[in-house]
């Protein structure tokens, strides 16, 4: 199951459209090797983001990360979700992601998930964190911080 | 013969549609301050015929909370009665004046200001056990309207209420109403399903058109009609039970998502003068909802429609059309008095008479290129309604 859910999101990452808040699109490949990718759906949860935003800043090992959303022809819309995000975690880049139909499974975990959820990107390995198992009843910094390390094997 | 008249005279009907904007003219456009960011902090209410624009956002100077009203391109500072305890950006839910007084309207409280040399300051707080989110005040009397589930309110046997207080004696009376149909839909905003007009209160179904009147806590009206651009939802496709009592799911954002692209959707209903403007949502496709606007006029205290199925067209859609104000959707939020309608616009520049001549397309390049380079800011427009 795991082995399955980690080739689709393998498969859909380099599948994916991406596109920077301008509208101009973006090459996965130059994100880099190493980064972690936090989906935004909505703010419900603000501390989430605020906490996850802490523990990323937190590890040893730094990495970029990236906020990824739906793109929206609205430039509005974008300029909106920078402005309310970028106070709440440190993020290198705003991505916004198109409606692609070769790329509806990873289309739905975006928009079915709670959000903040967030992979991690190493080469072709890709590790998934799910709202539900970052933050769980009664979360905390360090019980985020614990998974992620437990996770990623990164001390 | 015949028949090609009556074939003619179908196709007009049918493709004759009544658009909402046509009915708009004389639009009047004001640039917003600044901070008056993001639009969903922005509340809009009519005053003596003035447009005042609140920004719900909180500003900490030196351990003091403030908040900003707009109007005639003045801005104006209130000092806030104490800190907030509740989620800090959303605590101010509402605002009207009586006389030069504000009130604010903090989910279970009213707070009264009073208009010193530079600030609103605090006198008095009212205090009550309901969630209002809704506050107007007509002559003497102060109506709170309350129709969003909490946990707190899961056991009451209805949610929609209305506290009418007196202005000077603060005397207060509670109005209870039959829960509307989809009320778990609320949680789905932006969405309007209660008004007040003196004594005068209408409350809306969400899944079903069908909008109460009361007065004085009474069913007086009931506004109901078949619409070939209302699609009705099947039993199946609802998530939860339309009763609240038996426990809706606070956070079930994503069946609720899911349904809301099914079928149509109540979002607002408002008093305009002796006019209800009923507006819903009908899915078109998957992500894309058309909205249609009905207007139905009172007439020896019954309301009848008047206008029916407008659609509102996407101002903006036909890139190559001359710029118009006047076509511009209405935003996220609306209010009416009784000749006008204002909303607040993604328009980040004045506007001025240069943009006469320009296109959709010339105006939207502008606008996007100036949102891109620096801080959104919006217009608030205000338009004539002539219908």
């Amino acid at each position: 199951m795991v082995v399955f859910l980690l080739m689709i999101l393998v498969q859909s990452l380099n599948c994916t459209e991406l596109f920077d808040i301008k509208g101009n699109q973006v090459q996965i490949k130059s994100l880099g090797d190493k980064y972690f990718v936090v989906f935004h759906s909505g703010l419900s949860c603000k501390d989430c983001y605020i906490s996850l935003g802490k523990v990323i800043d937190d590890l040893e090992e730094k990495k970029p990360t990236y906020l990824v959303t739906n793109y929206s022809d609205n430039v509005y819309m974008r300029k909106t979700i920078e402005e309310m995000t970028s106070n709440l975690m440190n993020y290198k880049q705003l991505l916004f992601i198109k409606k692609n139909k070769t790329c509806l499974t990873f289309q739905e975990s975006l928009e079915k998930d709670m959000s903040p959820s967030m992979i991690y990107v190493s080469g072709d390995r890709i590790i998934s964190f799910k709202f539900n198992e970052l933050f769980k009843e009664g979360y905390s910094e360090s019980s985020i911080k614990e998974l992620i390390i437990n996770k990623l094997k990164i001390k | 013969m015949k028949y090609i008249f009556l074939f003619v005279f179908f196709t007009c009907s049918v493709n004759a549609q009544n658009v909402l904007q046509d009915y708009f003219s004389s639009s009047e456009m004001i640039l917003l301050p600044q901070t008056f960011y993001p639009a969903h902090y922005i509340q809009l209410k009519f005053k003596n015929d003035t447009i005042v624009a609140l920004n719900r956002k909180i500003i900490e100077i030196d351990s003091t909370l403030l908040i900003e009203i707009f109007r005639n391109n003045h801005i104006d500072t209130v000092k806030l009665a104490r800190k907030l305890d509740s989620i800090k950006y959303n605590a101010i839910l509402d605002f009207d004046f009586i006389g030069t007084d504000l009130l604010l309207l903090s989910s279970y409280e009213i707070q009264f200001y009073k208009k010193s040399r530079n600030y609103y300051e605090h006198y008095k707080t009212l205090e009550f056990p309901y969630l209002c989110t809704q506050i107007m005040v007509f002559d003497s009397t102060i109506i709170c309207n309350a129709f969003y589930p909490t946990m707190g309110n899961r056991n009451d046997s209805t949610i929609c209420k209305t506290i009418a207080i007196n202005t000077i004696t603060y005397e207060e009376k509670l109005y209870e109403y039959y829960n509307p149909k989809g009320l778990q839909f609320i949680n789905l905003q932006p969405r309007k399903i209660m008004d007040a007009n003196k004594s005068k209160i209408l409350l809306s179904s969400i899944t079903k058109y069908e909008i109460i009147v009361y007065n004085q806590g009474n069913p007086i009206d009931t506004l109901s009609r078949v619409s070939n651009f209302w699609k009705q939802g099947t039993s199946s496709e609802r998530p939860d039970k339309d009763i609240l009592g038996d426990r809706v799911p606070q956070r079930n954002y994503s069946g609720m998502m899911d349904n809301q692209d099914k079928k149509s959707l109540m979002s607002n209903v408002s008093f305009q003068g002796d006019y209800i403007v009923a507006s819903w949502t009908y899915p078109d496709s998957i992500k894309s909802k058309i909205k249609y606007f009905d207007v139905w006029k009172m007439e020896d205290n019954k309301y009848f429609p008047y206008l029916v199925d407008m659609v509102e067209i996407d101002g903006f859609k036909d890139l190559e059309a001359k710029f118009n104000p006047n076509n511009f959707n209405n935003g996220l939020y609306y209010c009416f008095n009784d000749s006008c309608i204002a909303t607040v616009v993604n328009l980040s520049l004045p506007i001025t008479k240069q943009f006469d001549e320009k296109t959709n397309k010339e105006v939207k390049e502008i606008n996007d290129d100036n949102v891109l380079e620096n801080k959104l800011r919006y217009n608030l427009l205000v338009r004539k309604i002539k219908w």
